[in-house]
This record gives structure tokens, C-alpha cells and sequence, in this order.
């Protein structure tokens, strides 16, 4: 039935798409569109565009003299947002421009710690299952409704009521009240560590009670929030257009204009194609596009008219093995290739040097990385690897491949369709079979291989995460998931207990501390090798000033000014 | 002459419900649905499976398949999408036009110069001129469309600055995207006059046209042309389905909002209340395009219309 269905799929497509057209079509698209599909646990983990820069916020240019005001930035996106309400469904395109619209209660500095944006302080009682938010008392939405505890009540409750991937942060919460017009108190059932971090997505922003009452469903076509910039145009599968907010003058600590941006205008392009959005940029039809092909790289080094900013994610990549089937069950075999995975190799063969060796399951720049975890790493070491899988009963026959009892060893790798994925899994295929292990490698679109993944029709998995908080790993690793979003069955109840407590701590460093003591476990463990951190550039013409970095990539337009060329 | 067209459309409609059950009947078979794709991957079983009921996901596929049928030829709704919430209709309409002015500039383009080239070098058979046509025709039939684009952009949009890359705005953005879609058309439609066109010379009454001393101009205009061109209509009607239906690669190069982009993200997103009417849509044009076609037949070659009646 499986086959069965992977073909039917195709068929959708050609019928579809090809139409005849010249038979490479339908490879083409199968690559691009991915892209645009916000993979992974994008939808399940709320990030923008999961990117977090590791360099503190580094504006180009200083801009000395008096602001410029005026002028519009362009910026390419991948694909057209669904809908602009936090509230709907994560899809592809919107995380980019929800910040732009609205605001939310706190934001992540490049620590990831939160700090005050529309809440002035907040408060924490001793058994952490109640927070107390003092929110500034001078907001207005954009249609003139003030923001007040009541429309931050009124946000989060519509918030978890709309049952969003993105709102899993709020699975504890019993209640949300306005204490006063300015004072809004949260309770939960235990503390959730995760909260803060669910806040300060775009997802959180604080809707205007007024607008979604009138406009009801259309809502999601015309946004209503508090931010630095508000709709003004929607052209229907071509761009969004947003315009400067006048009153804006309650930007967060870490943008030192306080008042309203500078931009007339922010224009959301959209435009699918990576080479099309690289064309543009060069062409000066867009401002600022985000790139993670190396070959795209390489030829905007040579643009004097483009500036290069390294931006680092909050992702990994991983090879993660399937322990519910044999003979990955054997924690020797894991071993035994994640010694066989040569991660450098990787790295410069599949993606120009660019990217990041990752040698613990957790992303650096998440709470719970630790340089330390390093020594717990299982490094390229092909002796170590076969001599592994020696003393699991593998032995190798004359053409070199492994076989134990009579039976080869034939493992299939699963990944969805988005470079360099392919690559990827091509050198690590080529690197198994220098230890004698067979690989048969399965790609396809980003639903179809989630849909396969979570079966665990798979015996190595090549995944990734984008995910702005380190209970990546609790959705990952923890065994009560097994079945659904841990697709590994891996199970350590020591693990799990580590993974619990660090969900209910609210204390950062203790929090921090419980998933480093989980990481030891799970680096010894092996259900994953992880790979590497990608990196994504972004790259925005000169004449666009003033901008900001903030965490989880977002680019931040409050200074940015237009410069002629 | 009415009841022919009444046929033709009576057949259309049967073709639009058999491709709507096929579609439905394939989607369904396709992995994964809209429902675990919004509930995200961090979800449990059970919460896609509540998702999934909220949708009406869970029902049987014949029940799914007529309250779909009930909706769009009783009411004429084809309901909302299943990621936006926004009816489909809207969608499809709000992408149409893009579409439609596209294929449209892509079949004017094609139709002058395929015509054209065609003509030449049937006139010229053997000649530099024919030799040259039939190489660049051999060319541009087998260049992959998503090469020749990103070629276009390089060369009219980066190099030489005539032309925008991206494809939505004045009507100077539409040339790129319409000449890379007419490449194709334009060389299958040269090709395809001038081995018509070779036919008819040759033919009986050609030489007889010409033996009694007519101009070689209306020879080749009422003659050759008027009936050689025959099978060009047929083509290009098959052909305008093809510019409408097939264009997601050059949409997608030039970020032009049509109809394929649509579809295939809704088949990525599997939002299939968008498939299944984009696919109607896309179905209905393709039967309209033929009945105008053989209405045209019947026109042009009186024999069409006194066999069918």
C-alpha cells in the first residue's frame, strides 16, 4: 500500500504540474516548493524562519547623520502566507511578516533570554504556576483600540482556543485574567518552562479585540495588531504590502529608535524560486532576500552592491536511527555509524564549507548547549565503527559488505526533498559503504516523508529542527511520544525523568543544567548523529541602512533607512 | 449546428464529473493530509485524529466525494480552503486573470512567429532558411523551460537591464515570462505548418491553381494556406490547455501569481478543496477549448459540420 500511495502522489503531481511540459519540470519543482513548505517542525515549532544570528545585532552602517525618512524596502519571500492572524495554522511565509505587524509581550535577546517589550516587568510566584504580566499603558493598535489587559486576555484565550501548532506552549495554562486595566495574571496547572519562549513568537502577537470582532474570518486578510508597521495592501499571490505606523513609539530595549520607523513602506515579494529571488536582488527589484545555497553565496561575494551577513539558526541537522527495528535496536550499531559518519566530509563536499560541525543534540544557540558535551561526541572513526559492528555479530563477506547470520545489512535512509538534503544523504551513503553497510536512499516532499517518518517506515532518518526553545529535545526524545513526534523509539527513563523535570523548571540555569545531564545520556544512547548547523546569509543591497538582527533571524526595520545607490 | 454544440457540452460536463471523482478518488490515496500538517509534528495521534474529524476527514471517501458534488452543482460552491479558510472560488478567481494573460500573450506570441517560421521555410524547403528554422525549432523544443528562463533573466534582466526579472506589474514584466512560455509552442507550431503546408503543396489541386496561371501569392493563400492550416487549430487548441494548465515552472521562475503555482502548493500543503477545483477549472477550460475548436473545424472545413448535424 505504501508504494502505492508514494505513486499515486506522483501521478498528482505530473497530472498536475508537468502538464506536458518539458519532462524536467517536475524535478524542478520538486525541489523549489519544499522550500516554500516551511519544513520540518517549522509548523510545530515556532520560530521565524528559525533563524537565530549568534553575533550580537550588527546594523551595517551606522547612520550618523539625521535619519532619512521615506522610501520603501523590499524583501523576497519564499511563499505567500496563508493568512496574517497569529492565530491561524503556522504556515509557510507568515512568521516573516507577523513581527512587523504585531507585538508581543516580551521578546528574546541574542541570548534567547526574554526580556520586557509590551510587558513593562513581570512576576513569578515561588511554586512558578502563576505570572504576572504589567503591561505599558500607552500602546494603541492600529485601529485606535487601546492595548490593555483585557486585549492581551483576550489574545491568549483566542490564542489556545484555536488549538495552533504553534500554541503547544500553552498546553498548561488553566487560566489567562485582567487584574487591572494594565495588569494581566496567567495560572497554570504545573509550571511550564516553555511559556516564555512561546510568548516571544510571532504567533503570541496581541490581536485588536475591536478588528477581530469585525472582521471576523477575513481577519487573517486584514490584520489589525500594535506593531511598528500595518497593512495596507495585499496583491493576491504577488506581495503584501505594509505601511509606517505613525504611533509607534514603544520599540523593546534592543532598537534605539523609540519612535515610529523611518520606511514609508515594507513589501513582502513573493517569489519561489531561489535563483529568481538572487536575479531580483542583483536587478535591484528586491532589497533583501535569505540564501543557503553556497553557489548563490559565492557569486553575491561578488556583488559590491550587496552586503553578506552570516546569520546562524536555531536548527540541526541530524541522522537519526529507527530503534524499533533491527538491527538499529542494538546500541552498538548505532554507535558503529554514527562513528562511520565523517561530518567534515559533509560539510565541504555538500555544502562549500558553510554550516557548522554539530557534535550535541541541542543547537548552540539554545539554553542546554555546553561546549563540554564535545568529549561525549562520537567522531568519524571508521576502525572504531567496524570493530563496533564486529562485536555486534556483523562480519564482512568478499565483496567487503557486512552480513550477520546469512543476512546483508540493508538500511533505508528517508528525507524530504530541500537542498542540500540530497546531497547529504548521498556522501553518507557513500560513507557507509565504505564500512560495508548498504544504503538505499528515499526522498520526497516534505509531507509525504513527515507522513513516512512518524510510521517509522525509515531505518536512518535525515531530519531537522527549527525550534527557538530547547524542549525540542522533550519533543524529540521523550518516550511518551513514541508513536507520534518521536520518531526514533528511543526510550531512557532516565532520560525522560531529566526531560520532565527541565519542562517544569523555571529557573534558566537549573533548567540548562538538566538538559545537559540529558545530552550525556542521549550522546551515549546514539539515537541520533547530529550533523551540522546550517547557516543561512542574508544578503541585502547597500542602500538599505540601518537595519537590525534580532534573534531567531528576524530582521528589524524600525531604523532602516533608503539611501540612493 | 445547436445540437451538436448542446452534445459537445452535455459530454463536457460527464468529463468534468469523471475528473473530479478521479481526482478525489487519488487524493485520497496520496500520504498525509491537511489535517497533520497543521496539528504540526510535535502533535499527538490524538489530536490529529480530532483534527482530522473536525474536518470531515474521517469520512468515508463516496461520502466525502458527494457532499463535495452536492455543495458545487447544487449551490456552486466549491468550498474553502482548508489552510486559509478563504473559499475556493476566491482563490482561483483572484489567480485566474494572471493566468489567463499569460497564456494568452504566450499564444499570440507563438501563433505570429511559429506561423510565420512555418511558412518561410515551407516556401524555402531545403534552403538555408528551412535548414535554419527546422535547426532552431529542433532547439527550442528540447530546451528545458526552467534553463531557458533562469537564461532570460541572465541575459535581458541582469546583463542588458531591458527587461524586470520579476513577473507581476506593467506590461514589460510579462515579456520574459510569455516568451519563455511561447518558446516551446513557437517552434512545435513552425514545425508542425510547415509539414502541413508541405502536404498540401504537393497536392492536386494546388498544381491545377497553379497551372491555371493564378498569382503564386493566392495559390499559397487560398490554397495552401486556408487548408494546410487545419490541423494548426486542432494543436493549438490542445496547446492553449497546455499554456493555462502547464505554466507552474515559468510561474514559478518569474513569480507570476498563477493558477499552477496555486495548485501545487495547495498539493504540497494537501489543501484539497484548492486541488480539486483548480483542477476543475483547469478541466472546464480544456473542454471549452475543444468544443471551440471543433466549432471552428466546422467553420473552416464545411465537412465537420455536415457530418455532425
Amino acid at each position: 500500500m505504501g508504494k502505492l500511495r508514494y505513486l499515486a502522489f506522483l501521478i498528482l503531481i505530473i497530472m498536475v504540474a508537468g502538464c506536458g511540459q518539458a519532462p524536467q519540470a517536475p524535478v524542478a519543482s520538486a525541489t523549489q516548493a519544499p522550500e516554500a513548505a516551511a519544513p520540518t517542525e517549522a509548523a510545530a515549532a515556532p520560530t521565524e524562519a528559525a533563524a537565530a544570528p549568534t553575533e550580537a545585532a550588527a546594523a551595517p552602517t551606522e547612520a550618523a547623520a539625521a535619519p532619512v525618512a521615506g522610501g520603501s524596502v523590499t524583501r523576497a519571500i519564499t511563499a505567500e502566507p496563508s493568512s496574517l492572524d497569529p492565530h491561524a495554522a503556522p504556515g509557510s511565509g507568515q512568521n516573516v511578516i507577523l513581527p512587523y505587524i504585531y507585538d508581543t509581550l516580551v521578546y528574546r535577546d541574542m541570548d534567547n533570554n526574554s526580556q520586557p517589550y509590551l510587558a513593562k516587568s513581570w512576576e513569578i510566584s515561588p511554586d512558578g504556576t502563576i505570572i504576572t504580566f504589567t503591561l505599558r499603558d500607552d500602546v494603541t493598535f492600529h485601529d485606535g483600540t487601546p492595548l490593555n489587559a483585557d486585549a492581551v486576555v483576550f489574545t491568549f484565550n483566542r490564542f489556545k482556543e484555536a488549538k495552533s501548532s504553534a500554541g503547544a506552549g500553552l498546553a498548561g495554562m488553566t487560566g489567562v485574567e485582567a487584574v487591572d486595566p494594565f495588569t494581566v495574571r496567567f495560572t497554570f496547572s504545573a509550571p511550564s518552562s516553555v511559556f516564555f519562549s512561546t510568548l516571544a513568537t510571532p504567533y503570541a502577537g496581541i490581536v485588536s479585540p475591536t478588528a477581530v470582532a469585525a472582521e471576523g474570518e477575513a481577519f487573517g486578510q486584514k490584520p489589525v495588531g500594535s506593531g511598528p508597521f500595518k497593512m495596507a495592501d495585499w496583491q493576491q499571490g504577488t506581495a503584501v504590502v505594509l505601511e509606517r505606523n505613525p504611533d509607534y513609539h514603544w520599540s523593546p530595549a534592543n532598537i534605539a529608535n523609540p519612535g515610529a520607523p523611518y520606511l514609508d513602506q515594507v513589501v513582502f515579494k513573493v517569489i519561489p524560486d531561489a535563483s529568481t529571488q538572487l536575479a531580483a536582488l542583483q536587478a535591484g527589484e528586491v532589497d533583501l532576500i535569505f540564501i543557503n545555497s553556497p553557489s548563490h553565496i559565492a557569486k553575491l561575494k561578488a556583488d559590491s552592491n550587496v552586503e553578506l551577513i552570516e546569520t546562524r539558526l536555531n536548527s540541526l541537522i541530524y541522522l537519526g536511527f529507527n530503534e524499533a527495528k533491527a538491527p538499529l535496536d542494538d546500541v552498538k550499531v548505532r554507535q558503529a555509524l554514527s562513528h562511520a559518519v565523517n561530518k567534515d566530509e559533509i560539510l565541504q563536499a555538500a555544502l562549500g564549507g558553510t554550516g557548522q560541525v554539530a557534535f550535541a543534540p541541542m543547537a548552540p544557540t539554545l539554553p542546554g548547549f555546553d561546549p563540554s558535551l564535545k568529549q561525549y561526541e562520537l567522531g568519524y572513526d571508521a576502525a572504531k565503527a567496524s570493530a563496533l559492528l564486529a562485536e555486534a555479530g556483523f562480519s564482512a563477506g568478499a565483496d567487503g559488505m557486512l552480513s550477520k547470520d546469512g543476512q546483508p545489512i540493508n538500511l533505508t535512509l528517508l528525507t524530504y526533498a530541500r537542498a542540500p538534503n540530497e546531497d547529504v544523504a548521498t556522501i553518507i551513503q557513500s560513507q557507509l559503504k565504505a564500512i560495508g553497510v548498504n544504503v538505499e536512499i528515499q526522498q520526497f516532499d516534505t509531507a509525504t516523508a513527515a507522513k513516512a517518518a512518524t510510521a517509522g517506515e525509515f531505518d536512518l532518518l535525515l531530519w531537522r529542527y527549527d525550534r527557538n526553545d530547547s524542549d525540542v529535545l522533550n519533543i524529540n526524545l521523550h518516550s511518551k511520544l513514541i508513536g507520534s513526534s518521536n520518531r526514533f523509539a528511543y526510550s531512557n527513563p532516565q532520560v525522560d525523568q531529566l526531560l520532565d523535570q527541565a519542562a517544569h523548571e523555571m529557573n534558566d540555569a537549573t533548567r540548562a543544567g538538566y538538559y545537559v545531564e540529558a545530552q550525556k545520556l542521549i550522546m551515549a544512547d546514539a539515537p541520533w548523529q547530529p550533523l551540522y548547523i546550517p547557516v543561512d546569509v542574508l544578503a541585502v543591497s547597500k542602500k538599505v541602512q540601518g537595519f537590525q538582527l534580532a534573534s531567531m533571524g528576524r530582521v528589524m526595520l524600525n531604523e532602516a533607512q533608503v539611501t540612493a545607490p | 449546428m445547436i445540437g451538436y454544440l448542446l452534445k459537445r457540452l452535455g459530454s463536457a460536463a460527464l468529463v468534468l464529473i469523471a475528473v473530479s471523482f478521479l481526482v478525489f478518488a487519488l487524493l485520497d490515496v496520496v500520504p498525509g493530509d491537511v489535517a497533520e500538517i497543521l496539528a504540526g509534528d510535535a502533535a499527538s495521534a490524538e489530536d490529529v485524529a480530532a483534527l482530522r474529524h473536525e474536518m470531515g476527514l474521517d469520512l468515508p471517501l463516496p461520502v466525502r466525494y458527494l457532499r463535495f458534488a452536492e455543495a458545487a452543482i447544487l449551490h456552486g460552491d466549491l468550498g474553502k480552503s482548508a489552510v486559509s479558510g478563504r473559499p475556493v472560488a476566491d482563490l482561483l478567481i483572484s489567480r485566474f486573470g494572471a493566468t489567463v494573460t499569460l497564456a494568452l500573450a504566450s499564444l499570440a506570441l507563438s501563433l505570429t512567429v511559429g506561423t510565420m517560421a512555418g511558412l518561410l521555410a515551407a516556401a524555402r524547403t531545403g534552403g538555408y532558411l528551412d535548414l535554419a528554422v527546422m535547426a532552431l525549432t529542433t532547439l527550442g523544443e528540447s530546451l528545458p523551460s526552467f534553463w531557458v528562463s533562469l537564461l532570460l533573466i541572465q541575459v535581458f534582466a541582469l546583463k542588458l537591464g531591458w527587461l524586470p526579472v520579476l513577473g507581476a506589474g506593467g506590461p514589460d514584466h510579462l515579456v520574459l515570462p510569455a516568451v519563455a512560455l511561447a518558446l516551446p509552442a513557437i517552434a512545435l507550431i513552425a514545425r508542425l505548418v510547415r509539414s502541413c503546408l508541405l502536404d498540401v503543396k504537393g497536392a492536386d489541386y494546388v498544381r491545377t491553381a497553379h497551372a491555371k496561371g493564378l498569382s503564386r501569392l493566392i495559390v499559397w493563400r487560398d490554397h495552401i494556406f486556408r487548408n494546410g492550416i487545419l490541423p494548426v487549430i486542432t494543436m493549438l487548441g490542445l496547446y492553449l490547455g497546455n499554456l493555462l494548465g502547464g505554466a507552474f515552472i515559468i510561474e514559478s521562475i518569474f513569480a507570476w501569481p498563477g493558477l499552477g503555482r496555486l495548485v501545487v502548493q495547495a498539493i504540497f500543503d494537501r489543501d484539497f478543496p484548492v486541488v480539486v477545483g483548480a483542477v476543475l477549472l483547469i478541466a472546464l477550460i480544456y473542454q471549452l477549448i475543444n468544443v471551440v475548436v471543433d466549432m471552428a473545424h466546422a467553420w473552416l472545413d464545411p465537412r465537420v459540420g455536415h457530418e455532425a448535424i
